[in-house]
């Protein structure tokens, strides 16, 4: 009786916890199964044809992909090719807790077979990456593009199939109203006189901005920087002494972006809400003619369409901050279409030939449109009406409208900074104008930034 | 009389087995991740590298230098405490009330505890658009009286003020169904002595009542507590601990400093502080109404 009391008590101890576990694991496989029902049967379907006698019988690809909003087309897409190859495709998506995400895998050493590198597949991803220097369609990528993600020494460790622009959105019917012809914005003094039009001539806020959001603030810093500092032409330039850490964010150089910033705040550019407003907000105000320009990358403008598909709208190349300077486009890595294979996959061949699938003109297309960002590839032509086919044209218009008086270089702090700044680059704008006092804050501003820059160079 | 007690360990012995599910719980997703903050704690590492860098206590130092850190405390106490006695003061009034037979009264204790079941995340966003600047209902409703509206969520203090606002609003229902148990766990015979011996109804909820209800009590500021102590999700939502870092509770500030700082052994170092504040704070509390429930006993 005690025998079979105690047996009793072990197997059901046994079982709580194997129910437990099974708990665990289940909630792993179900993300997948969950984010897409008609995945999950093709998934299952993939992996009967493999069972079939594929090529790749048994083979298991995790992909880690980032857009929430096109998780189902992506997916459909990857099935497809699931399903004629045989191999298992499981596609997880964190949507924007993707990088953090990446960071814990990162830590843990269990990374993806695929994910997605969102603008930082050199600097920190590229130990963990596969080169991929060797593929065919490397010759078509975007020959702007292809130096940026080239390493020092040749390596590319991505499939790009969009790429990211750091401009100035701008509103063109606000700067019609205003009389301002955006093809005049050279410098940034041009700038200001054309936010002074604005103020002076509509009841447009000229910049648009929030605090309250991860990446408008640092947005600011961003396309500011380089053309004080990085930029071939820039008055300040100290690209060296950026690379080697040794640059002092607290002189008169490191300061000249958040003094030109404090000037804006002064003169009253910024929106009213800029402390506590969300990007949602900024896009139905740029979409309904309540603002006139907005520093971002161009995937803003699909968030503007989204409230007013008639928007008239345009991409802006950064000015200079000297008289015959040349404007800039920071150019990147797009967030959303940009693959890379891990290192240490188990099946290298079955994540190629996924790549290859992928880089094919007609699923490049697909992703793109998804992606709604710039193509990365000479090949992939966009059909009119779709977000990618507005950002393309916005995109070729400024560069025709600045043609021989343009540059372009990487996004700034995935060139020049440590990992990890863009944080702090937030925190410093947002230090700068939540307490309305910004003239008063640059001297503590250049002095937060100058430790975290000094901090994380030593990580 | 032997083989009696004998059996009995024997079936101790047996159901000392249950524990171990529970023990492996405890150990995995509590006790390992406890002992590797504190041992992360002590190294400088972005979060992901595979290099560290020993750096003592140096962490536990840099914390206290940090302003955003010192306010991130204070922010904590005052989300903690602040929604904890709204909470206790207004449940326990909601809850006498509902006691009370009345029409409608099921579906009204229903309203007020379905707050609690919407994610912090999502209750965030909803009150975002109460608060916010532009279009956000408390303004448009000002304006329809003529008073300019002002920028509710871009300043320090009115900022926090609506967190605590928005987090007793969404958990005073769970305070609520805790008193009104208690209440109703209260026996009719000791109310009708305190009646029969002239109590008024004032004397009754401070000589009987109250003092009956201080399990609940007890359950219900400590829930209250640990919950506004680890305020995460509605100051993501609502402010993402701005503006300019000036409302950040210290779990946004970890999770700030661990992925978007990549300061992943600071943000370890205030993790182990966290915990050991709200150690501290849970057992003083806890020894506060123990002693209480003795001195009724």
């Amino acid at each position: 009786m005690i025998m079979k009391r105690k047996l009793i008590s072990v197997i059901l101890s046994a079982a709580m916890a194997s129910v437990m576990l099974a708990g665990c694991s289940g909630s792993s496989s179900s993300t997948s199964a969950s984010s897409d029902e008609s995945s999950g049967e093709a998934q299952a379907e993939s992996s009967a044809s493999s069972d079939s006698g594929s090529a790749s019988s048994g083979a298991s690809i995790e992909l880690a992909y980032n857009l929430a909003a096109g998780e189902d087309e992506f997916n459909e897409i990857i099935q497809e090719w699931a399903q004629q190859s045989g191999v298992t495709v499981e596609v997880t998506c964190a949507g924007e807790d993707h990088e953090s995400t990446m960071k814990t895998r990162m830590a843990s050493g269990d990374l993806p077979d695929i994910w997605l590198t969102h603008g930082w597949s050199v600097n920190r991803y590229g130990e963990y990456l596969t080169d991929l220097s060797d593929q065919e369609w490397v010759a078509d990528i975007d020959s702007g593009l292809k130096d940026v993600i080239t390493t020092d020494d040749g390596e590319i460790y991505i499939l790009p199939l969009s790429q990211s622009v750091a401009c100035c959105v701008y509103n063109a019917d606000v700067l019609e109203e205003a009389g301002v012809d955006p093809a005049d914005i050279r410098t940034w003094d041009d700038f200001s006189d054309a936010c002074q039009a604005v103020l002076d001539n509509t009841d447009a806020d000229p910049i648009m901005t929030s605090l309250g959001d991860e990446s408008l603030d640092s947005y600011l810093l961003e396309v500011i920087w380089p053309t004080y500092l990085s930029n071939s032409d820039a008055v300040d330039y100290s690209a060296d002494a950026l690379l080697d850490g040794s640059f002092d964010w607290t002189s008169e150089k490191g300061k000249s972006a958040l003094e030109m910033i404090a000037g804006w705040y002064d003169a009253g550019y910024f929106n009213e809400d800029l402390v506590s407003c969300k990007r949602d907000d900024i896009a139905r105000v740029m979409a309904s003619n309540g603002g006139a320009f907005c520093f971002f990358a161009c995937d803003l403008s699909n968030y503007i369409f989204s409230y007013n598909a008639d928007a008239n709208l345009g991409y802006l190349p950064l000015p200079s901050s000297s008289d015959d300077g040349t404007s800039y486009f920071a150019l990147g890595e797009g967030n959303y279409g940009c693959f890379g294979i891990w290192c240490d996959t188990k099946y290298p061949d079955e994540c190629k030939d996924l790549l290859n699938y992928l880089a094919e003109p007609e699923i490049a297309t697909q992703i793109v449109k998804i992606d709604g960002g710039i193509p990365a590839m000479n090949y992939i032509t966009l059909e009119e009406g779709t977000d990618a086919a507005r950002s393309y044209t916005m995109y070729q218009a400024g560069v025709s409208m600045f043609e021989g008086d343009i540059s372009y270089d990487n996004f700034f702090d995935r060139e020049y900074l440590p990992s990890g700044m863009w944080s702090c680059m937030q925190e410093a704008v947002d230090t700068l104008l939540a307490d309305g006092n910004p003239d008063d804050q640059i001297d503590n501003v250049a002095s937060y930034i100058q430790t975290q820059y000094d901090d994380l160079m030593t990580n | 009389m032997g083989s009696n007690v004998g059996s009995m360990e024997k079936r101790k012995r047996s159901l000392n087995l249950f524990y171990i599910p529970a023990i492996i719980v405890i150990v995995v997703f509590i006790a390992y991740p406890l002992c590797n903050a504190v041992y992360l704690s002590f190294f400088r590492w972005n979060g992901y590298s595979s290099s560290k860098v020993f750096i003592g206590v140096q962490n536990y130092i840099d914390m206290f230098k940090d302003e955003t850190f010192v306010s991130a405390l204070k922010n904590t106490l005052i989300y903690g405490f602040g929604s904890t006695i709204f909470q206790q003061i207004i449940g326990l009034a909601l809850a006498v009330y509902l006691n009370t037979r009345f029409r409608g009264r099921n579906l009204l204790r229903a309203v007020i505890y379905m707050p609690a079941m919407i994610s912090g995340i999502i209750m965030g966003y909803i009150m975002y658009f109460f608060f916010q600047y532009r279009n956000g209902v408390v303004n448009d409703l000002l304006s329809l009286v003529g008073i300019s509206g002002s920028d509710w969520l871009g300043k320090a203090g009115s900022a926090i003020a609506i967190i605590v606002i928005v987090n007793v609003w969404q958990f005073v229902g769970v305070s609520m169904i805790l008193y009104l148990a208690g209440i109703q766990g209260i026996s009719a015979s000791h109310l009708e002595a305190a009646k029969i011996d002239g109590a008024g109804s004032f004397q009754i909820f401070r000589y009987i009542t109250f003092p009956l209800l201080l399990p609940a009590l007890f359950s219900s500021v400590i829930y209250n507590l640990i919950g506004g102590l680890k305020l995460y999700d509605v100051i993501i939502a609502l402010t993402g601990g701005g503006p300019a870092n000036q409302s950040h509770s210290l779990a946004t500030y970890i999770a700030n400093r661990y992925f978007d700082s990549e300061r992943a052994g600071y943000a370890a170092a205030i993790g182990v502080f966290s915990f050991v504040l709200i150690m501290i704070i849970s057992m003083i509390v806890n020894g506060y109404f123990n002693k209480k429930e003795a001195d009724l006993c």
